[in-house]
């Protein structure tokens, strides 16, 4: 037994919609179009449908975002990763992913115009000093000391942050300098007081540089810190009851912790839950 | 075919814990998402958020996909209800939209395509929801009547008839304000 043929719509909206997607059979159709409203419709289905389909392409670094997003919640929810948190990257809520957007190019221009800053600084400071050949060597000698190069008058965060040098132990690029503290909460102190001018997604970034990658042989001293530990939201270096340390602030399932690297031995001197 | 079979073999990789097979997968039914999202947020910045929710949604839930439907008619459903309530979630929050700001930024003419999809957002943003998102999916995801039953859980009449109404609002929206016989829908 089969099932009888529908009997064709009677509203001209329908009716022209079921022109459209081919339900009816040739002969219906051609009845139905002698109807000038009928006709009428048709005809702006299939321009609204033309316009339809004209969708603005997504923005640059949409699908990048999306994809890392996507792919963090992927490994969140496979079951052998559940156990290890260690594992796990923040999904970043949607509220606030655009602003995530607009400090990554806030972070760049900051970066851009610090370059800008410690190139006219090194310079200034390089023919003042020409004289004295003596004292710009010692001054030199004491940088290499140091994992990264301290800002002048950055603590006091009017400065824009200065470059370390490349050859520093263990951590192929610089980071702010934030200064120097005795306790877990003057770090902390230190790392909000900083966040304004460095706090970056860069766990996000797919176009940041790995540091890990580009030789750093630890990678808690890389800028973008240990992924497994979750997304870093801040990156800098500081001075720790007298060592120098490269501090990450890590952002995992909501919540964040503060790590602090020390430079010479790679152990962790401090790792603390961070409330910003 | 080939694309169904790569999917198939991809969700296979994905489901076993091959991280790239996710990324490949998901890039490649990426436009088609971002297109669904697009228009029913009606604006980008809406359509960047929800068709993030959409990946997520489906990179979470690709172990519970089964087969019996095509990915594409899964992800379509998942997309779509992934986007629906970012969107409702969002619709809380009061957002100038885009066609506000353009409108009071900057008086001067807009090209014609500019003009028209912001024509054709300000047309779908008339039309209710239940028949936006059956136009949408008919109109620019291509999917069949069954599929689109089957991604808005919905029998073959119901989403005939809101696809008709969808589509006759859009086109009242747009400036062919016809008379027609606005009935119940199922």
């Amino acid at each position: 037994m089969t099932t009888p043929p529908e009997p064709p719509p009677t509203d001209p909206d329908e009716l022209a919609s079921a022109i459209v997607d081919g339900l009816l059979s040739p002969e219906t159709a051609d009845r139905a179009r002698r109807d000038p409203a009928v006709a009428q419709r048709v005809d702006d289905i299939l321009q609204v449908r033309s316009a339809l389909r004209d969708t603005p392409p997504s923005p640059p670094g949409a699908l990048d975002a999306a994809l890392a997003s996507a792919l963090n919640a992927y490994d969140a929810a496979r079951p052998g990763r559940t156990a290890d948190p260690r594992h796990l990257r923040p999904v970043p809520p949607p509220a606030r992913r655009q602003a995530a957007g607009f400090r990554r190019a806030g972070s760049w221009l900051a970066a851009a115009a610090a370059i800008v800053i410690v190139g006219l600084v090194a310079v200034s400071v390089l023919r003042q000093n020409d004289h004295d050949a003596a004292d710009q060597a010692s001054t030199a000698a004491s940088a290499e000391d140091r994992p990264t190069t301290e800002a002048g008058g950055s603590e006091s965060g009017d400065l824009a942050p200065e470059a370390a040098p490349e050859a520093e132990a263990g951590a192929a690029r610089s980071a702010v300098y934030i200064g120097s503290a005795e306790t877990t909460e003057e770090l902390e102190a230190l790392v909000e007081q900083n966040r304004s001018r460095t706090d970056t997604q860069l766990g996000n970034d797919s176009t940041a540089p790995n540091s890990a990658a580009d030789g750093a042989t630890c990678i808690g001293l890389s800028d973008q810190g240990d992924p497994a530990r979750g997304t870093t939201v801040f990156v800098g270096d500081a001075e720790y009851q007298g060592k120098a340390v490269r501090v990450h602030v890590y952002e995992l399932a909501g919540t964040q912790h503060l790590v602090a690297t020390d430079t010479a031995s790679c152990t962790d001197v401090v790792d603390v839950p961070f409330t910003p | 075919m080939v694309q169904f079979t790569d999917d198939q073999r991809l969700i296979g990789s994905a489901v076993a814990g091959d991280r790239t097979a996710v990324d490949t997968l998901l890039r490649r039914h990426y436009d088609r998402i971002w297109g669904l999202c697009r228009r029913l947020a009606g604006n980008d910045a809406d359509a960047q958020d929800a068709t993030q929710e959409a990946l997520i949604a489906i990179a979470r839930g690709l172990h519970r996909f089964d087969g019996r439907a095509t990915f594409t008619t899964w992800s379509y459903r998942v997309a779509t209800n992934a986007c629906l309530d970012e969107l409702r979630r969002r619709a809380r929050r009061p957002i100038p939209s885009a066609t506000d700001e353009l409108v009071l930024v900057d008086p001067t003419p807009l090209p014609d395509q500019i003009t028209e999809r912001l024509d054709i957002d300000a047309a779908l943003a008339q039309v209710p929801e239940e028949f936006r998102v059956a136009v949408i999916l008919r109109d620019l995801c291509d999917i069949e009547y069954a599929d689109i039953g089957e991604v808005l859980n919905l029998p073959p009449g119901t989403v005939r008839s809101r696809i008709a109404r969808g589509r006759a609002h859009l086109a009242r929206h747009l400036g062919n304000p016809q008379p027609s016989t606005d009935r119940p829908t199922p």
